[in-house]
C-alpha cells in the first residue's frame, strides 16, 4: 500500500465512520487502518477478476436451496 | 473414570448396565477437574442436567424406549440459547441482553434424542477469531499441551472434547471456526453444507456464512448427532427445505468406488509444509492418485473477508456506538474496519460469490471428494501473533484460515479429520464433498478413522 494509498484509505475510514456515528476514538486507529488496508488488498485482488454484468449475487437462499 | 464415546455411553444407558444420572454425574465431575487447566466451559449447568438424567432414568424404569443418544453429556458453544441463561457469544455486552426464552433448535433436537446438555463452552468474542482467545473469559487452552492455543472460534467446543470433559459439543463454523479448533485439538469435526442444520436460537456472526456442526472423538458419534440434528426449521430463513438423510448407517460403505482427488496448487502452498503433508498422508492412504485445482480459492478467501467484515461490523453497528471500550480490542478494530468499507466492495464479492459456487459445483461433478489441508499449521503458542512460513513472516490470526475459507464460502459439507503424522501436535485434513453429500465425507472419514489414519485418542493434560 503507497502513500497515497494510505491516505485514501485513512480518509475513507473517517467519514464513513463519521456518517455513522463513529470515529476513530471508538478503537486503535492503527489497527483499524491495518484492518482495513487488509481489506482493500483483498478487494485489489477481487476487483482484477472480470465477471459478467448479468452474473447476480448468490443469496444466503440461493446457497441453501 | 470410564471415559465413552456416545455410543458406548447411549447403549450402556439403554441397556441398564448404567443410568443416565450416573454418565452425567460423572461427566460433571470429570469437567470440574479438568476445567481450571482447560477453560473450555464458562457455564456448568448442573442442576438442569441431573434433572434431565433423571427423567430419562425413570422413563426407561417406566418400559419406555430411550433415543439414540442416552444419557450422553454434550455441551454447545456459549453462542447457542440455553433456556434462562445469557447468549454470552463470548462476549461481556451480551451479558446484558435478555435471557435465552428456550434452547435452541440444535439442542432442542439432541435432547428429543436423550442427550444431556451439561454446559456452555469458551469461544473467541462474536466467532470474529481463529485462535479460542479472549480478553473476558480467558483462552479455551489445548489440552495437548496448555501453552497452545486451542482454535477458533469454537475452541472450548473442540478443547472440551479433545480432553474428555464431553463425548459431544456444538460450535460454529463462519470461515473455518469448526474445522481450524478440530484440527488444532485433534478431534473430529462436522461443518455441514450451508442451509443444512438450523442456526435458530443461536447468535450469528456472518449470516449467510454461518454453519453450525458437531465435534466428537469418533466418526460415528460425529454421525448419530449429525442425525439427531437434521431437519427442517421455518426458524432459520436460510434453512433448506431438505429431508432428513441419515448417515451413520452408510458410514460403513467406507471410501471405495468414491472419485478422490487431492486440493493442489494454492491448497499445497502458503503452510508449514507438515500441514500439507498431512493431507497428502490421507490422499496416500486412500490410494488417490489424482489431483485437482479448485479454481480462484485466493480470490475466494479475499470475497469471504470483505462479506465476513462488512456483515459483522453491520450487524454489531449499535454497540461499536454504544459500547466500544466492552469489546475484546483485536475484534473490535477488525468490526470498525468492516463498517467502513465501500458497498461496492462486498456486492462484488457476493457477485463472485455466485461465480465461485457454481465452478465448485461443477467440478463435484468429476470427482465425489477432495482432499485439503485444514489449518496452515500445528497449534501454536498462545499470544503468539506471527507465523513463519516459507521463511516469511506474516500476521497469524488471518492466515490459519487459509484454507478453510475458500471452501465454506461455496457452503460445501467438510468432515475435519484429526491426524498425526509424528509425535507432535495433531494436524487436520479436511474432506470436502459436494453440496448436501455429508455422508459421503463422512464415510471417508470413517474409513480413514478404520484404516488408524484419522484418530482422535484423549488429551493428556499435564
Amino acid at each position: 500500500m503507497n502513500e497515497l494509498n494510505a491516505k485514501a484509505l485513512e480518509d475513507l475510514l473517517i467519514a464513513s465512520l463519521h456518517v455513522q456515528g463513529l470515529d476513530l476514538s471508538h478503537g486503535d486507529r492503527d489497527a483499524i487502518l491495518a484492518s482495513l488496508q487488509g481489506l482493500a488488498e483483498a478487494f485489489a485482488l477481487l476487483r482484477t477478476f472480470a465477471l459478467p454484468d448479468e452474473l447476480a449475487s448468490a443469496s444466503i437462499f440461493g446457497l441453501a436451496r | 473414570m470410564d471415559l465413552l464415546n456416545c455410543g458406548e455411553i447411549a447403549r450402556d444407558v439403554a441397556a441398564g448396565r448404567r443410568s443416565a444420572k450416573e454418565s452425567i454425574s460423572s461427566g460433571l465431575q470429570y469437567i470440574a477437574k479438568l476445567n481450571p487447566a482447560v477453560n473450555a466451559f464458562t457455564d456448568v449447568l448442573s442442576e438442569r442436567a441431573l434433572a434431565s438424567a433423571e427423567r430419562i432414568d425413570r422413563r426407561r424404569a417406566h418400559g419406555e424406549g430411550l433415543g439414540p443418544l442416552a444419557g450422553v453429556p454434550f455441551a454447545v458453544k456459549n453462542l447457542i440459547d440455553v433456556a434462562g441463561r445469557p447468549t454470552r457469544a463470548g462476549s461481556k455486552i451480551n451479558n446484558d441482553r435478555a435471557r435465552a426464552a428456550r434452547d435452541a433448535t440444535l439442542v432442542q433436537r439432541l435432547e428429543a434424542a436423550d442427550a444431556v446438555l451439561v454446559g456452555a463452552l469458551n469461544m473467541g468474542e462474536y466467532a470474529y477469531d481463529f485462535t479460542g482467545e479472549n480478553s473476558h473469559y480467558g483462552p479455551s487452552r489445548n489440552p495437548h499441551d496448555t501453552t497452545r492455543m486451542s482454535g477458533g472460534s469454537s475452541g472450548g467446543s473442540a478443547a472440551a472434547v479433545a480432553a474428555g470433559m464431553v463425548p459431544l459439543a456444538l460450535g460454529s463454523d463462519t470461515n473455518g471456526s469448526i474445522r481450524v479448533p478440530a484440527a488444532f485439538c485433534g478431534v473430529f469435526g462436522l461443518k455441514p453444507t450451508f442451509g443444512r442444520l438450523s442456526r435458530a436460537g443461536s447468535f450469528p456472526f456472518v449470516g449467510s456464512l454461518d454453519h453450525l456442526g458437531p465435534f466428537a472423538r469418533t466418526v460415528g458419534d460425529l454421525a448419530a448427532a449429525y442425525d439427531a440434528m437434521q431437519g427442517v426449521d421455518v426458524e432459520d430463513p436460510a434453512a433448506a427445505n431438505r429431508p432428513v438423510e441419515k448417515t451413520e448407517d452408510t458410514l460403513q460403505l467406507g471410501a471405495p468406488g468414491l472419485r478422490m482427488a487431492l486440493a493442489t496448487g494454492y491448497f499445497a502452498s502458503g503452510a508449514d509444509p507438515d500441514a500439507i503433508n498431512a493431507a497428502a498422508l490421507v490422499s496416500k492412504s486412500l490410494g488417490m492418485t489424482k489431483t485437482i485445482d479448485i479454481p480462484e480459492a485466493a480470490r475466494a478467501r479475499a470475497a469471504a473477508q470483505i462479506i465476513t467484515a462488512a456483515e459483522g461490523g453491520a450487524l454489531h453497528l449499535e454497540r461499536l456506538r454504544s459500547r466500544p471500550a466492552d469489546f475484546d480490542p483485536i475484534v473490535r478494530d477488525r468490526l470498525l474496519a468492516g463498517v467502513a468499507i465501500p458497498a461496492a466492495w462486498v456486492e462484488l464479492a457476493h457477485r463472485f460469490r455466485r461465480w465461485y459456487r457454481d465452478q465448485l459445483i461443477a467440478l463435484f461433478n468429476t470427482v465425489d471428494i477432495v482432499i485439503a489441508p485444514t489449518a496452515p499449521c500445528r497449534a501454536p503458542k498462545i499470544g503468539q501473533t506471527t507465523l513463519a512460513v516459507n521463511g516469511k513472516t506474516a500476521p497469524l490470526r488471518p492466515i490459519i484460515g487459509r484454507f478453510t475459507q475458500p471452501i465454506s464460502f461455496a457452503g460445501l459439507p467438510v468432515a475435519a479429520v484429526p491426524v498425526r503424522i509424528d509425535d507432535g501436535l495433531p494436524l487436520g485434513v479436511q474432506i470436502i464433498a459436494g453440496p448436501w453429500r455429508e455422508d459421503l465425507a463422512l464415510r471417508v472419514a470413517f474409513h480413514l478413522e478404520q484404516t488408524g489414519v484419522a484418530r482422535a485418542p484423549l488429551a493428556r493434560i499435564k
